[in-house]
């Protein structure tokens, strides 16, 4: 009792968070502590670019090809990437003195709405560009619709990786869900209808052509699931359990 | 060496003792039993089974393993280890010794499953067909294992950074697993096959799927080299003086290793060029007009023990004066080696050719095809190979497939079992068979192979594969019991001995040697679809292909077989006329519910469990007139063809079942290329009616 309490003294220090210091350390997060992340994002951006720009895809070719890779393709690859942004420190053994500093659960979930953030700009400006470069190639809203599928497969790999202590585990747990969605997406298509059907944005230019209307219902419940998944996760850093679980392994 | 071993063994047991390795396994475990459920393996073969489960197993796997793999590989190269660094003997050995515990470790992770449906296979097949499928286990997960760690090896070197190289692969394996299925293309290292069958194994697959695994082999062979060759560069090691002899020796593997994956690559290559072929629609038009002007067309073809057409002759003589030289139709893996018209009354026309034949994609791809294509059904009319050899007598082992030709004379070796053969005369010269056949009327001239097993059921003959399961048991008593019917209704005779062939790759039944012998698809996708969920519209299905065979037996009706059986896309049953004719333009198909009206008597007849014929009628005629919105049928049909099925459900219950069936022979009599006009149709119907009743009914 007296050693918990104790705990929860040191992390109640906390510092005053000015706008000028906010900005550092979204610097720092982003830009120190995640750069893969802005490589892959340079890397979709740069192929998203090129599909627009090639010049011998017809328009219907050009949206399916953009949205398989940023609607099915780009949320496994962020989920991978935002994943260790706490799990990395358990791994460089730092995650104790870490934990004498600040919460993990809001370290781990700064990182990932950070992480989240930086995507969303991305995606905007993305869209932003292939609408500019050729008008009305996207609804606008897919800026924002097409980081629910990222935060998805994240929280199912978040809190995974939050239970066994080990991001190679939440990673094979979420690239798993990601596996058998993809490739039972016709099957899953068939049974569920496009309201349930996780790559929505990929269904709306794919064979399955996806009414437009089950945009809404599909990603408030994806969204509904996501806050829910991610909730648990951090629960279970707010309680700082991992640190007695990393320090018992 | 020793420490190589040593070193090896400590390797292994570092990536077994690792409880996460474990959960892959566990994964792979569990979705190739979701994904095969016990209950099912019955109603297939050990081989169908494996390589769904091993086809399974090596998607799911090679996409994980990846993760598993890449933190096994570049766990030294962390912080931490600079202790094994500093000896050379770690570093020389590292990418050879991940590598090689890679493939280990994954047979381990993965021998749950593979014990666990070996031990399936053995309760359910027997131990020699569970046996003979581990080769199968060998050849489709293996090659993709091997590359997945050379692709891992080395990008794992270059990247040297876990998370990155494993996006990196993860992606690009996704979009190469995602790619449309095709044995053919280099990319795909994890193929679909389309065709397994319990004769002829992977049949016209076997060859590309040997030469993709070749490939498949060569290619991370190679990019292991290439790593070996970068290992200095990319290792936090003590940079050792290599020799030359070992240089040399490495150069000259990765300069073998790319040669054999260049040729292995481009041998698939050539294979799949002569595979994608498709069918010249318009050559075949013209050809069908042209076999009017043939005076006589001769065939004389010898057969090599592997299959191959050793040499071709066809000779024709032609009324008048059409040029045949671009008529030809060969199969595309055969070369014509000599054309030589020669002038005269009448204009003699030699082919000479030889090759290996073929079989095209297109001929038994299960996905839908254009009608245009599904219609002319198995247009190859062969499989030849060692396995099996048949030769239908329409095919593209001829030149002008689609003429039938005046005599055939057949040479094969005289080791190679004969199972059934419609030849005129057959003769044995030294360790050579000749078959001649005069005027062949039957569809299927040859099928030999030593693979059929023969069952005596009292006089009849059925033919099954070699490891026939239950599946294959209850589709021939479904087909004997539905031949036995028909020829008793329809030929007059009852309880004499028929022969039930199952024959690989053809689409539909031939009904042979004056109606004894019924030649039956071995896997029909027409067919197979609904199985084992309805068993009464199974019973609907086979009995339909049994009473085409009939129907057709005399004259090619492969629009109607169409009509029937056009499952493309496993959704749209119907007949497809066009959406947007007008019933002006709508074509008459009236056979087609006269068809199907008989094979509702005979299932009813065989009494198939669940099958309610009154009740179908009734739903039927509820259709009609508008009560029920929407019937589910396995011919669907036009309000019009509705309307005649519930015409003959009348006639039926009015004028009782004999005159029914004289109603469908003389039908018969009137068809034209297996259609009958609804006109034609009536008049029969009123003709009968008052033959039967003995009152006049029209005027």
């Amino acid at each position: 009792m007296v050693r918990s309490l104790s705990k929860l003294v040191v992390l109640k220090q906390d510092h005053k968070l000015n706008m000028k210091r906010f900005v550092r350390l979204a610097y720092y997060e982003v830009f120190n502590v995640q750069p893969s992340l802005l490589i892959a994002l340079a890397v979709s951006a740069l192929i998203s670019l090129f599909l627009t720009l090639e010049g011998s895809f017809e328009i219907t070719e050009r949206q399916l090809f953009i949205m398989y890779i940023l609607g099915v393709y780009f949320p496994i690859l962020i989920a991978l990437l935002t994943n260790n942004g706490l799990m990395r420190e358990r791994e460089g053994h730092t995650a104790a003195f870490v934990c004498s500093r600040v919460n993990l659960g809001v370290l781990w979930l700064r990182r990932l709405m950070l992480g989240f953030f930086t995507v969303a700009i991305f995606m905007t400006v993305l869209l932003a560009l292939m609408n500019h470069l050729i008008p009305g190639l996207f609804p606008p809203i897919f800026a924002l619709t097409l980081l629910v599928p990222a935060l998805f497969f994240s929280g199912i790999m978040a809190l995974v990786s939050a239970l066994s202590c080990s991001t190679t585990v939440g990673i094979i747990a979420g690239l798993f869900v990601w596996l058998i969605l993809y490739f039972w997406s016709p099957s899953l298509y068939t049974l569920f209808g496009p309201r349930y059907f996780p790559f929505l944005e990929w269904a709306f230019f794919f064979r399955y052509k996806a009414p437009i209307s089950a945009l809404s219902f599909n990603k408030l419940f994806y969204t509904i699931t996501c806050l829910l998944l991610l909730a648990i996760t951090f629960c279970l850093h707010q309680r700082n359990r991992q640190v007695e679980r990393f320090s018992r392994q | 060496m020793k420490i190589f071993l040593r070193s090896f063994t400590a390797q292994w047991k570092l990536f077994v003792r690792d409880k996460v390795n474990w959960l892959f396994s566990l994964l792979v475990l569990v979705v190739a039993l979701v994904t095969n459920p016990i209950s099912e393996l019955p109603k297939t073969t050990a081989l169908g089974y494996i390589e769904n489960i091993a086809r399974i197993t090596g998607y799911i796997a090679c996409l994980l393993f990846v993760i598993l793999y890449l933190r096994f590989f570049l766990n030294e190269t962390a912080k931490g280890h600079n202790h094994l660094w500093s000896r050379n003997a770690f570093g020389d050995d590292y990418l050879i010794l991940k590598a090689g515990v890679g493939i280990a470790g994954f047979l381990t992770l993965i021998s749950p499953t593979v014990c666990l449906t070996f031990v399936l296979s053995v309760a359910f097949f027997g131990i020699a067909n569970a046996l003979s499928a581990i080769w199968v286990w060998v050849i489709i997960l293996l090659p993709p294992v091997c590359f997945v760690i050379g692709l891992c090896s080395l990008i794992g070197l270059l990247i040297n950074h876990g998370l990155i190289a494993s996006g990196v692969i993860v992606i690009y394996l996704g979009f190469v697993l995602a790619r449309p299925v095709d044995l053919g293309n280099l990319l795909i290292f994890m193929p679909s096959l389309q065709m397994n069958s319990a004769l002829i194994g992977f049949g016209p697959e076997t060859e590309m799927l040997i030469y993709q695994r070749l490939f498949y082999v060569c290619v991370p062979l190679f990019l292991l080299t290439i790593a070996v060759f970068i290992t200095d560069l990319r290792l936090p090691r003590v940079k050792p003086k290599h020799s030359w002899i070992a240089v040399s020796a490495m150069a000259v593997l990765s300069v073998a290793a790319l040669s054999l994956s260049v040729y292995w690559g481009s041998k698939l290559l050539n294979l799949q060029r002569l595979r994608s072929v498709e069918p010249n629609l318009q050559t075949r038009q013209n050809l069908e007009s042209a076999c009017a002007d043939f005076q006589s067309y001769r065939l004389h073809l010898e057969l090599s023990a592997d299959g191959a057409i050793a040499s071709g002759l066809a000779e024709v003589e032609l009324s008048s004066g059409r040029d045949l030289s671009a008529l030809s139709l060969l199969n595309a893996g055969l070369a014509v080696d000599r054309f030589e018209v020669r002038d005269g009354d009448p204009i003699r026309i030699e082919l000479q050719y030889h090759g290996r034949f073929v079989v095209p994609y297109y001929a038994y791809s299960v996905y839908g095809l254009p009608k245009e294509i599904e219609q002319i059904g198995y247009a190859p009319g062969a499989y030849l190979e060692k396995n099996l050899i048949f030769l239908q007598k329409l095919g593209e082992w001829h030149p002008y497939t689609l003429c039938s030709p005046d005599e055939i004379t057949l040479i094969l070796p005289a080791d190679i079992t004969i199972n059934y053969n419609s030849a005129d005369t057959e003769s044995i010269d030294g360790d050579m068979r000749r078959l001649q056949w005069q005027q062949a009327s039957d569809h299927i001239l040859l099928i030999a192979g030593a693979k059929y097993q023969i069952e005596e059921q009292e006089n009849d003959q059925i033919y099954l594969s070699p490891n026939p399961g239950l599946r294959e048991e209850d589709r021939n008593e479904q087909y004997g019991t539905f031949f036995r019917l028909m020829r008793q209704h329809l030929d007059d005779v009852e309880g004499s001995g028929f022969t039930l062939i199952p024959l690989p790759l053809i689409k539909q039944s031939f009904l042979e040697s004056q109606a004894l012998s019924l030649i039956i698809p071995e896997r029909s996708r027409q067919i197979d679809y609904i199985w084992p969920d309805d068993m009464a519209r199974y019973s609907e299905n086979v009995a339909m292909d049994v009473l085409l065979a009939w129907w057709c037996r005399q004259q090619a009706c492969p629009d109607l077989a169409y009509g029937l059986f056009s499952r493309g896309s496993g959704i749209d049953y119907s007949y497809e006329i066009g959406e947007e004719a007008s019933e002006a333009e709508e074509e008459d198909t009236s056979s087609l519910p006269l068809l199907y009206y008989a094979v509702l008597k005979l299932v009813e007849e065989s009494e198939v469990s669940g099958f309610d014929r009154e009740a179908l009628m009734d739903s039927y005629s509820s259709l009609l007139r508008n009560k029920l919105p929407w019937l589910y049928s396995p011919f669907s049909f036009t309000p019009k063809n509705v309307e005649t099925l519930i015409m003959l459900y009348d006639f039926d219950l009015q004028y009782g079942s004999e005159a029914f069936w004289d109603l469908f022979l003389m039908a018969y009599e009137k068809a034209n290329e297996g259609w009958i006009e609804k006109n034609v149709l009536l008049e029969l119907i009123g003709t009968l009616s008052e033959q039967t009743s003995g009152i006049e009914t029209g005027p």
